[in-house]
């Protein structure tokens, strides 16, 4: 898979930032180090960036930073999850995740007296593919083993959610971040996304 | 560090250990270490401080509060410390992060170096990137990562080098030095890097491939293949500049 990548001129002409603010970033972890992609060019080394990933980042950060320190940024992108434990009624009162997502998750997984930070993740990630409509019913239930089985094994490492579909037959994988993966031609990729992705929306909605 | 010496909790008591002489130890947990012998220590350490005067050979990880070396030795596993002054010669094979590092003897790290404030008046090698906040030599660099830094500040007596650097202020600066000097083995003065991008960006005596930034001076001795520049560049007559460009 070629990644759609963003040189650090354009990037820097795009978003405004300067190389003081880039950097800064970076040493603060608010930019993970292997989104740094060195490749030679015309004038010698250039730095790129994965575009789909680096321009919803500054943008959050540019919007958040002013509300909170740049250390507390780097929490909220931190793959690794923190200590929270969240009950049912907290979970639906903040509108984290909705009761349809919470019943499905019952059902597979039993129900908790307290929901830690690894299952709010499955559940949170569970209702949003629900609402949007990218997955069925069936299919959470898939999602929500795989998340409940494998998803400590990244130990706070970046991973990809990835849900294949071949003549209707739904598979998910979870991938370390950055892998390549191919499949045959009639499979079809319906979505890759990274975790962290939801680890950073949910762990706002947690801090407010 | 915990209270120091003192039996907090499910804390272990710290106790001090000299070495003087010849010895070899397993590490483990103290207040106060002093060595001013030579000693072998074939585990890792956890102390308040550390101070060699004498030769370490280490197998295991340090973490402290201070640490100074007047001696020789080193250190094969990550060091964790708020103060690190190294007086005598010293080669770490790990990750080095500390508050404050300064540096006067000559001394060799093989992984990465995490810093606030890192002030060399020695020779210094890095093999891995180098982080801090404040950046200051007016010694030998030889830096092989990426030095990432809020200021860079590097007064030149000798030849360093640094292959990229990213930061918000950079100033190098040629030190004045008496006319019988002029002619000492170490060459001229010179900074070379591949790559250096920052907003204020002042150079001098300086040989680079790339050099980007907002606003940009490049003075007496620079040698510059390209340069980049945002909203000013000034040149000193004195410089050989390849391409100069605005972005």
């Amino acid at each position: 898979m070629s990644e759609d990548l963003i040189s650090k001129k354009e990037l820097l002409d795009l978003t405004g930032i300067s190389y003081g603010q880039l950097y800064r970033w970076k040493r603060k972890n608010l930019i993970p180090e292997d989104w740094f992609i060195r490749k030679s060019s015309f004038t010698g080394q250039e730095t790129y960036f994965p575009r789909q990933q680096i321009l919803p980042r500054i943008d959050k950060i540019l919007n958040m930073k002013d509300g909170l320190s740049l250390d507390e940024l780097a929490d909220v992108f931190s793959p690794a999850l923190g200590e929270v434990q969240l009950e049912r009624h907290e979970l639906l009162g903040r509108n984290i995740v909705s009761e349809g997502s919470l019943v499905l998750y019952k059902e597979v997984c039993g129900e908790p007296a307290f929901f830690n930070l690894d299952q709010t993740l499955a559940l949170y990630v569970l209702d949003k593919l629900l609402r949007s409509g990218e997955i069925t019913r069936e299919e959470g239930r898939m999602l929500l083993g795989v998340m409940s089985e494998h998803y400590g094994r990244f130990a706070g490492k970046p991973c990809d959610l990835v849900l294949l579909r071949k003549m209707g037959v739904p598979v998910f994988l979870l991938a370390a971040g950055g892998t390549e993966y191919y499949a045959d031609s009639e499979a079809k990729m319906v979505i890759k996304k990274p975790i962290g992705q939801f680890t950073e929306e949910l762990k706002l909605l947690i801090g407010k | 560090m915990s209270e120091q010496g003192q039996h907090t909790g499910n804390e272990p008591v710290r106790n001090d250990l000299n070495i003087s002489g010849m010895s070899t130890t397993a590490g483990g947990i103290y207040r106060n270490v002093r060595i001013d012998g030579m000693a072998k220590v074939n585990g890792s350490l956890d102390c308040s401080s550390l101070r060699i005067n004498g030769t370490l050979n280490m197998k295991g990880s340090v973490a402290t509060g201070e640490m100074t070396v007047n001696g020789m030795g080193t250190i094969e596993g990550p060091v964790k410390a708020s103060e690190i002054r190294i007086d005598g010669m010293f080669t770490l094979r790990g990750d080095v992060s500390c508050t404050n590092l300064d540096v006067n003897g000559k001394s060799k790290i093989e992984g990465r170096l995490e810093g606030d404030q890192i002030r060399i008046g020695g020779e210094v090698g890095v093999k891995g990137d180098v982080q801090c906040e404040a950046f200051y030599t007016e010694g030998n660099v030889k830096l092989e990562g990426l030095l990432n830094a809020e200021s860079v500040e590097i007064r030149l007596h000798s030849v360093s080098a640094i292959r990229e650097i990213g930061c918000e202020r950079i100033d190098v600066r040629r030190i004045e030095r008496g006319f019988w000097k002029n002619f000492s083995l170490m060459g001229a003065p010179r900074l070379k890097a591949d790559l250096i991008e920052g907003d204020d960006l002042y150079l001098e005596d300086t040989e680079a491939e790339t050099v980007r930034g907002t606003r940009v001076y490049i003075g007496r001795g620079c040698k510059i293949k390209r340069v980049e520049y945002k909203e000013s560049l000034q040149t000193d007559e004195d410089a050989v500049i390849g391409t100069p460009l605005q972005v």
